[in-house]
């Protein structure tokens, strides 16, 4: 028995992060990640229309809870900046993982969000920082 | 510096009645779709054009300046605003570059005494052709240390005008006195870094800015197709620049 507490407690202190995502079966999971970058550009993420994340940081990602269904997902910045809108269908349970790149044309700044399988993105944030959003 | 300033009109006009932020579409992300970008490719063919200038700052031509101090208090000019374009590719992280640039306005200097008015005019054009690296890696720049040769050229005038009045229809008999027209060329080493964003699409429109410094290879004399000199003086080309350059770039 005390054993079986010790592997247990060792499985959710390594596995911990792992076993967060997605925990929920009534909720979705994304998960926005965007890789280190050395550009003073500011984008915000909204969701629906309501800000969820003011400044997208290099070397972070971000895990969002939403509930099941469709959702509208932009992107901004702000002068000489692309607004970019893309929709995603959620289904309870699931993890989406989206890469935000960004792009550099001629007096233009885009941040686009590009959707990366789980094998893909979970090799990028390995050593990121973590930001959990409700 | 009135050339500068109409860049910086131009600059704002641009800023002030184009969107901010411009917006487009809804992209679905349901199914695994095409991507609008792609990563970084192999290689790429560059335009390189003008609209952004060249700065050049000086720091050679010591003998002509000399002289025209002692002439007659005239400054040999150190500030310059060109126009560059030109051609490159790209292998991977190694980068070939054929430029050229072209001066949008004459600098010029003057000094107006009792009888006179005499008026220095000066005109810089280069050439060169580059190896770059890219030493830093970035996934949305490239960071290139460049090494080139070039050719550097400059035009130069000085003419003395009378201030009496100047008749018309006495044609034959201008008042003033004026320099053979003088040019120096001087073949040139270059070192530069420069800062690329990294094409996403198959054709995109970048802008690179380099900063770069030129060093005359010996001192030429300076020549003239107009007289025979005498005692020509020798110059050597030393300079810093920050080039600008719109790149227009397909990528393979």
């Amino acid at each position: 028995m005390k054993f079986c507490t010790t592997l247990l407690l060792f499985l959710l202190w390594f596995g911990g992060p792992e076993l967060a995502l997605g925990q929920s079966e009534q909720e979705a999971t994304v998960v926005v990640y965007r890789k280190p970058s050395g550009t003073f550009a500011k984008f915000a993420m909204s969701i629906d229309g309501k800000q969820v994340i003011p400044s997208l940081e290099g070397n972070t990602y971000y895990e969002i809870r939403l509930k099941p269904g469709e959702v509208l997902m932009e992107t901004r910045g702000n002068i000489f900046t692309e607004h970019k809108q893309y929709s995603l269908t959620l289904e309870a349970g699931e993890i989406y993982y989206l890469e935000a790149v960004l792009e550099y044309q001629l007096y233009l700044m885009t941040l686009h969000l590009m959707r990366r399988s789980e094998q893909v993105a979970k090799q990028a944030i390995r050593k990121m920082s973590r930001e959990q959003l409700e | 510096m009135k050339n500068t300033s109409i860049y910086l009109l131009a600059f704002l006009a641009i800023l002030f009645l184009s969107p901010l932020s411009l917006s487009a579409q809804v992209i679905s992300l349901d199914e695994a779709p095409e991507d609008e970008i792609s990563a970084p490719f192999d290689k790429s063919f560059m335009l390189m054009a003008f609209p952004l200038s060249s700065y050049l700052y000086h720091t050679g031509y010591e003998n002509m300046g000399n002289h025209l101090k002692s002439f007659g208090g005239l400054e040999n000019p150190r500030f310059f605003e060109n126009i560059g374009f030109g051609v490159g590719w790209r292998k991977k992280n190694l980068f070939y570059n054929i430029n050229a640039s072209l001066p949008l306005f004459t600098q010029r200097d003057e000094v107006s005494l009792v009888s006179m008015t005499r008026i220095m005019e000066s005109r810089d054009s280069n050439f060169d052709l580059s190896v770059g690296y890219a030493i830093i890696p970035s996934d949305q720049f490239y960071w290139i240390l460049r090494a080139g040769i070039g050719l550097y050229f400059r035009e130069m005038s000085v003419k003395e005008i009378s201030n009496v009045p100047y008749d018309f229809r006495d044609f034959s008999t201008p008042e003033g006195t004026a320099w053979p027209q003088l040019d120096h060329r001087n073949l040139t080493l270059d070192v530069a870094f420069e800062m690329l964003p990294k094409a996403m699409r198959e054709v995109a429109m970048l802008q690179s800015f380099q900063l770069g410094y030129k060093h005359g290879i010996g001192s030429p004399r300076w020549r003239s197709a107009e007289a025979n000199l005498v005692n020509p003086i020798r110059d050597r080309v030393s300079l810093f620049y920050l080039r600008g350059l719109i790149v227009i770039s397909r990528e393979r």
